[in-house]
């Protein structure tokens, strides 16, 4: 068969079976959807036609406070969430990695078992936990600080962002956690017997060692963070359905709330189209910025 | 090894276990929930006495919970053997064989991992719609899988960039066609990378909540990350048994991870021999 054959009659194309059936999942379920949706954001969409408005949804972007505080808040979700996972990630993989009399794989697990839970069950259990008058941190509080009011974790609009980002990092800093396990470990034993034979301690060799020789990993939890971060849903659905009066919204709750619950489907395009764009956007700059390579541990791929 | 390089400290050691405790917090409060009986269910006491396991003997009963566990294996398992497959054998063309407009073909798909999902969802349920996939469990492996391919990619072609084309060449002459030299040579070599690839799908086939949400709204097809929704209301007056359910979900994909956990971090380090 010359198809099976490098050089064979096929050249060029004697790979190209072994992509069709990524390529054709891709097309359906991602690449059509994807333009479909920033078409859509240029009409008015209802279940039986759509007219086209131009740039009108756009325009209404401009006078939505509920679009405005969700924006607002998908980035203070990027650049907090990112924050502490890196810092608890980092530090913590460090430690585990060089530092523990026992229990190493113990460990390892451990800090990953948030990531393994669905976020429906870890919505209820926060949920109960921060609840007034039963919750067990009500309970904590009480104990420690009877004379303080209990703070609104949940019903505070100035508190909830914060509360609802914690949760977050409590299931995410596992994955930033094992990551950096995986780039440490690809660090050879030299470097870290010489670094220890010059007298460095843990300071100047976590930072000033280690830190560089891990930004691939760096690089790599900063573009997958963005985008975890800008894909959050459940927990924010879950805990307090963007609300109390929507101050707690983010892109992907608005998305569900314009699209699924008030049915503007043309303008929940819209935003998606904006969470698009701000994806991509980041995506890119961190590359300008950070050099331009992806990673999965220390394996560059262009 | 590295173990040589290793010094332990009881400083260290200590702030590791302090850090495991408050980690470990929401996962013993929710056990400790279910344990509880109803006197005990709106504590606030973090840790109460008297541990009683009425709660599953309870929710045990609900044979209901059963078809939770089915619908969300086969999703999972599903989506997991497609993303393996579909995933390698693209990473093998784009590692060993020649891919027609190669220069755009790859990096177009590896830029799938920064899409958002709800950047496309609401097209995507429509084109559900009209493939008559919603209320199914193919409405949700089609896209689970389609999420997965990107990270497969890069892991798969990571792994065999690692062997050197003199590795087959050999083979070839030997008269092996290329999805032999697929199947028999290059799949052993890079299991690590199968074991990644199939771990992280699984658990996130396992647990995605926001297409099965909308797309699935029948009971009889819905995955483990709806039941707690379907149950809440029903215990709304007992905490404690919508706890034990909750644990009983929980414990499954824990246990899974925890005796997976070494070939997952190995698959995630392995590669180490290159510089």
């Amino acid at each position: 068969m010359p198809l099976n054959r490098r050089r064979g009659s096929w050249g060029r194309f004697s790979g190209l079976v072994y992509v069709v059936p990524a390529v054709a999942v891709f097309g359906l379920f991602t690449a059509f959807p994807l333009v479909e949706n920033v078409l859509w954001s240029f009409y008015h969409v209802t279940l039986t036609g759509k007219d086209f408005i131009g740039t009108a949804h756009y325009r209404q972007l401009g006078s939505d406070p509920v679009f405005q505080t969700a924006l607002v808040n998908s980035l203070l979700w990027i650049v907090l969430t990112i924050a502490a996972q890196m810092t608890l990630g980092y530090g913590l993989a460090l430690l585990v990695e060089d530092h523990l009399v026992f229990g190493r794989g113990f460990f390892r697990t451990l800090f990953f078992v948030p990531m393994v839970i669905t976020p429906s069950i870890i919505s209820i259990v926060f949920t109960t936990l921060y609840a007034p008058s039963y919750g067990a941190v009500y309970g904590l509080w009480e104990a420690l600080l009877p004379n303080l009011p209990f703070p609104g974790l949940l019903s505070d609009p100035n508190l909830v962002t914060f509360t609802l980002i914690g949760v977050n990092v409590w299931q995410w800093t596992g994955f930033f956690f094992l990551l950096y396990v995986a780039g440490l470990s690809q660090i050879p034993v030299e470097v870290r017997e010489a670094a220890r034979v010059d007298g460095a301690g843990f300071v100047p060799l976590s930072t000033r060692v280690y830190l560089p020789m891990l930004r691939p990993t760096h690089l790599t939890l900063l573009l997958l963070g963005t985008v975890q971060a800008l894909q959050q849903f459940p927990l924010v659905y879950l805990i307090t359905g963007g609300g109390p009066d929507n101050a707690s919204q983010i892109l992907g709750t608005d998305i569900f709330q314009e699209g699924f619950i008030l049915n503007h489907l043309g303008y929940a395009s819209t935003i998606a189209t904006v969470l698009l764009i701000l994806a991509l956007v980041l995506v890119v700059l961190q590359l300008r910025l950070f050099g331009g390579r992806f990673t999965v541990s220390q394996r560059t791929l262009e | 090894m590295r173990s040589a390089s290793r010094r332990g400290s009881w400083v260290a050691q200590a702030v590791v276990t302090l850090a495991a405790v408050v980690f470990a917090v929401p996962v013993i409060y929710m056990v400790d929930m279910a344990l509880r009986g109803p006197a005990q269910s709106f504590s606030p006491r973090f840790i109460t006495g008297a541990p009683t396991l009425s709660n599953f003997v309870t929710v045990l009963g609900h044979l209901s919970l059963l078809r939770y566990f089915f619908n969300s294996t086969f999703v999972a398992v599903s989506t997991t053997v497609l993303t393996v497959v579909i995933g390698s054998l693209a990473a093998f063309a784009f590692s060993r064989l020649r891919v027609p407009f190669e220069r755009v073909l790859f990096p177009l798909l590896l830029a799938e991992l920064m899409v958002p999902l709800a950047s496309l969802l609401i097209p995507l349920t429509v084109l559900l719609k009209f493939l008559g996939l919603v209320n199914t469990e193919w409405g949700l492996i089609g896209p689970y899988t389609a999420i997965g391919i990107p990270f497969a990619l890069v892991v798969f072609r990571g792994a065999m960039d690692d062997f050197p084309a003199a590795l087959e060449e050999a083979a070839r002459i030997d008269g092996c066609t290329d999805f032999q030299i697929y199947r028999r040579i290059l799949m052993p070599l890079v299991a690590p990378a199968v074991m990644v690839v199939a771990i992280w799908q699984f658990l996130f086939s396992w647990n995605e909540f926001f297409l099965a949400l909308v797309i699935v709204t029948r009971n009889s097809v819905k995955t483990l990350p709806l039941a707690p929704l379907a149950y809440q209301g029903d215990f709304m007056t007992s905490p404690g048994e919508l706890f034990a359910i909750l644990t009983l979900i929980a414990i499954v994909p824990i246990l899974v991870y925890s005796l997976l956990q070494r070939s997952f971090v190995q698959g995630l380090t392995a590669g180490g021999v290159k510089a």
